[in-house]
């Protein structure tokens, strides 16, 4: 669904205030635009006054042309999806009860709403068996919040609207939450409106984006565009002086690693020397090892190989090694390899199978891009 | 020895005066709770509303119950009910008031904002939002209310065997009158286990009522 902005205006106090003022744009469909700037810049009303939790006071708001006045209210809001900061889980009801609410309300057979409850916690990587009857006070604060995603999701509605859904976890599961949403997205392709004060996150996750200030729109652009060419300093300044590494948040792994590796699998070569003459016969000095479906174990090197009898166990000589996943973007791949000291990085999906490498010359390469389009 | 014998030569008179005194209890409980739940929700919205009704509750609970039964007299005098159970019916639930709307109130004014603009903005009416949402988390807290309320209750009561309510007021003031102390140790006795019992019950109650979610995260505070 398109959802257009027509000259929306919020104005508080008789027209004091204006907390939104005259803006026009059309979020386009399937994509996720995020809305950004400082507090009190309008983001969060713009956000509410689509689901009318905040009343505008002029203009109007276009769903695929139609205007929001001709909807009633109630299956307005049944029709988009909501997710917000604290998350609003209801702690009396059963994490199944929670997602729910919304199909309930829409009267769907129970048997179908169980199938949907089912199908939405595998998609936000929660096992529906040990998860579905829990309460929200069972749950980690990641939890809560995959399962206020998945209950956003829960009717399957054309429109999401998230407010700072994130915000409140901390950093290093944010990440992951990030990641997974990302990767939720690509299967959904859902029209998403996603507010936050978080550049990071935004440069991370829009498709495009807002940059509010005062009420007003200061740029609306694709994210590669808002970070190439911000409209005006005061974009830049939101962006910070580190925009060529906010570059890279941009991109993700899956499309810059690549599949020509060398590994060995540990179900057919067992041995040590087995091992050796397959590195020296492809000329390579390591290899990573896979098990099992092509699980990454690590890697070994030819140094750590020579020094061990050729009849010992391959297994027992493997280095256990950091990965990263597909959707994860390049800053954290860079993160991940400088910390670990690895040149090249092992890729690997959700169920840890190696898919291919990542290398740090490449990100040093498309750093070096970002750089020129700077000066 | 002669507490127990008194127990055991008045069994008759004990049972029915126990039940009388829970008789009463229970027929003005329901009663204020239907007046209670429903006033306390009504002014949720309403703040100004809500600081009035808070104070007149406040006002009644503070008249001592003497002087409430003394009013009670007088004024249920031309319906021929100015003594017995009625009066004293009435002023448990005038008691009560206070306790009930004051936790309704508070219950439903205290559930978390975020969760209120979730509800809302998923579409449920405010009906919905009341019954499903609000209702559900206020239950503890009026639980609350409503154990202050019966605790109360059963001491009003006693005292309304001033006014011919009979009751387990009995006898105290039986006991006092004919110096027979034994009488007024067992009716004490017997009003402090009630009020014990009344409590320990309605607190099982509330576990029942509870809903399972909200005692883990209250476990979990």
């Amino acid at each position: 669904m398109q959802i257009r902005l027509k000259n929306l205006t919020k104005k508080y106090d008789n027209g004091a205030f204006k907390a939104v003022d005259n803006i026009s744009l059309t979020f386009d469909e399937s994509k996720l635009t995020v809305l950004i700037g400082p507090s009190g810049c309008g983001k969060t009303t713009t956000l509410k006054m689509i689901n009318r939790l905040i009343e505008r006071t002029g203009g109007d708001i276009l769903f695929d042309e139609k205007s929001i006045d001709e909807m009633d209210r109630i299956n307005l809001r049944r029709k988009i999806g909501y997710a917000i900061q604290n998350i609003g889980l209801f702690i009396h009801m059963s994490v199944f009860d929670n997602i729910a609410v919304v199909p309930r309300l829409l009267k769907w057979p129970e048997q179908k709403i169980k199938d949907r409850v089912e199908e939405l916690l595998e998609l936000v990587n929660l096992d529906p068996e040990l998860h579905m009857y829990k309460y929200p006070a069972q749950l980690s604060g990641g939890q809560k919040q995959r399962i206020g995603v998945a209950r956003s999701l829960a009717a399957d509605p054309d429109v999401i609207l998230m407010d700072e859904p994130f915000g409140a976890i901390d950093p290093i599961n944010r990440e992951k939450l990030q990641d997974a949403f990302i990767e939720i997205q690509e299967k959904i392709k859902k029209t998403i409106i996603f507010v936050t004060h978080d550049i990071r996150e935004a440069i991370k996750l829009g498709d495009k984006i807002v940059i509010m200030n005062n009420g007003h729109i200061v740029q609306y652009d694709d994210t590669i565009n808002v970070v190439n060419q911000p409209e005006n300093e005061f974009v830049e300044s939101l962006l910070g002086s580190d925009r060529a590494l906010k570059g890279l948040e941009m991109l993700s792994v899956k499309d810059n690693y690549i599949k020509d590796f060398v590994s060995i699998n540990a179900e057919e070569v067992k041995t040590v020397g087995t091992a050796l003459e397959y590195l020296q016969k492809k000329e390579k000095s390591y290899a990573y090892v896979v098990g099992k479906k092509g699980i990454l174990l690590g890697y070994c090197t030819t140094k750590r190989l020579q020094k061990k009898d050729k009849h010992d166990d391959l297994i027992e000589s493997v280095i256990k090694t950091e990965s990263i996943q597909p959707y994860s973007n390049l800053m954290e791949a860079i993160i991940t390899m400088v910390e670990a000291g690895l040149t090249s990085c092992p890729v690997v999906n959700s169920k840890d199978q190696l898919l291919g490498i990542i290398r740090f010359k490449t990100l040093v390469d498309i750093m070096g891009s970002f750089e020129k389009s700077e000066e | 020895m002669e507490f127990f014998e008194y127990i055991f030569d008045n069994g008759d008179r004990i049972l029915f005066e126990l039940l009388r005194h829970l008789q009463i209890i229970g027929i003005a409980l329901p009663i204020a709770i239907a007046i209670g739940v429903p006033v306390g929700i009504a002014i949720s919205n309403h703040k100004k509303t809500a600081n009035v009704v808070i104070y007149i509750a406040s006002v009644l609970m503070t008249i001592p119950s003497l002087a409430l039964f003394g009013f009670m007299v007088a004024l249920l005098a031309p319906f021929n009910a100015g003594i017995g159970v009625p009066p004293a019916v009435i002023a448990v639930v005038v008691y009560s008031l206070l306790p009930l709307i004051r936790n309704t109130l508070v219950a439903i004014q205290e559930v978390d904002p975020a969760t209120v603009e979730a509800a809302t903005g998923m579409g449920m009416t405010k009906t919905q939002i009341l019954f499903k949402i609000r209702l559900p988390l206020a239950v503890p807290i009026i639980m609350a209310g409503l154990r202050n309320a019966a605790v109360m209750g059963v001491s009003v009561t006693t005292i309304a065997y001033l006014i011919g309510a009979r009751g387990l007021g009995y006898f105290i003031f039986s006991g006092l009158s004919r110096s027979r102390l034994v009488m007024v140790l067992v009716g004490a006795i017997l009003v402090g286990a009630l009020g014990i019992g009344t409590n320990y019950g309605l607190l099982k109650l509330e576990e029942l009522l509870t809903p399972r979610g909200v005692k883990l995260s209250r476990s979990k505070e």
